[in-house]
């Protein structure tokens, strides 16, 4: 075993060798300014364009409390804008610890349910979500999706009211992808 | 040849002193450490200065700044580990891709048996390479090797001779 140390002895230290202090592109981390410091990529930027509601076009009461500032509803509305959609940049922030905004939603066929936008913003971004509300008896459920970065839109129920196809849309590229889901 | 085997680090009341005074000392056998972990520069030159940030970070609550070396070497022993598990798992992923261990005119100056024994070396364990890379190049005792990685000085002794002898196995020899 002697001779196999030696000559891993002898290829580590040639081998360290080669790296020469000329060869070493690094600067001095207490010397460099904490803005120019390298850091790691942030999962998620830092301010993003994301669709909001126009502000005056809220149309149904439903659940939760209203986000708008113009309508004056006190029950909760349902921010929907059909054409006109205005994109702010601003960060993905909660605003009333991750409430959902409402930015789309579909009648089911036999009046019955009512699917809506239940994306939920948090500090890390906004979570696709889509709520199935019971209009009868108020009660809802929630499916969120797993990934942050994306909201549903543009849904569209079936027929026998039992599926609902729907559109998950990535805010930072505005790449769509088709998606499905079973009430 | 710049080997760190001692500890022995200036405590200086200037946290940014201190760190500007190890990264000057230290730096370049930080790099070489990492490249033998490795095997890439430019990567390691990545974990060496993650380590400093890290140590820069962290520097307020260090028990004993005079132990800021062996601190930072573990870090750095520590990011090699992750950065060849990284490596490992996007090559199950994808393509596999292996970067140069050394440019055409180093592996020249290598010599053929020296890049042989590395090449076996690089076909190690992360955690057996690390261990032998500890021993043979920094010339640690098994305590501190213990230390910095987390486990037991026995544990240290076995890894080594298990490593060792996988590695003669690779090379062809009889351990």
């Amino acid at each position: 075993m002697t001779a196999l140390e030696d000559k891993l002895r002898d290829a580590l230290t040639a081998t360290a060798d080669l790296v020469t202090p000329g060869s070493i592109r690094m600067d001095d981390p207490s010397m460099t300014p904490w803005h120019q410091r390298r850091r790691r990529p942030r999962a998620t930027p830092r301010s993003v364009d994301w669709p909001v509601p126009q502000v005056g076009t809220c149309m149904l009461a439903v659940v939760g409390r209203c986000r708008c500032r113009r309508c004056g509803l006190r029950v909760g509305c349902i921010g929907w804008s059909s054409a006109r959609t205005e994109r702010r940049s601003r960060s993905p922030r909660s605003t009333s610890g991750g409430e959902p905004r409402f930015t789309a939603f579909a009648v089911s066929p036999d009046g019955s349910s009512l699917a809506i936008d239940g994306s939920a913003a948090d500090t890390t971004g906004l979570t696709a979500g889509i709520t199935i509300v019971n209009i009868n008896n108020g009660q809802t459920r929630t499916f969120r999706a797993d990934r942050v970065g994306a909201t549903a839109t543009d849904f569209t129920w079936s027929a026998d009211g039992r599926h609902l196809a729907y559109q998950l849309k990535e805010y930072q590229e505005y790449s769509s992808s088709p998606g499905g889901l079973r009430s | 040849m710049d080997r760190q085997t001692g500890d022995a680090t200036p405590a200086h009341p200037d946290p940014q002193a201190s760190i500007a005074l190890l990264f000057t000392e230290h730096r370049l056998g930080l790099v070489r450490l990492a490249v033998l972990l490795v095997g890439d520069q430019r990567l390691a030159e990545d974990i060496v200065q993650d380590a400093f940030l890290g140590l820069m970070r962290r520097w307020p609550g260090l028990h004993a700044p005079e132990r800021a070396l062996p601190y930072t070497r573990a870090c750095v022993v520590n990011g090699a580990t992750s950065a060849l598990r990284r490596r490992a798992r996007w090559r199950r992923r994808s393509a596999p891709y292996e970067p140069p261990t050394w440019p055409a005119e180093s592996a020249a100056l290598l010599g053929e048996d020296r890049r042989a024994v590395m090449d076996a070396l690089r076909r190690l364990a992360p955690r057996r390479r690390a261990v032998l890379v500890l021993r043979y190049y920094l010339d640690l005792g098994d305590g501190e090797i213990a230390e910095m990685l987390g486990t037991t000085p026995a544990t240290v002794r076995s890894s080594a001779t298990r490593a060792l002898r996988a590695l003669g196995n690779l090379l062809g020899e009889e351990s």
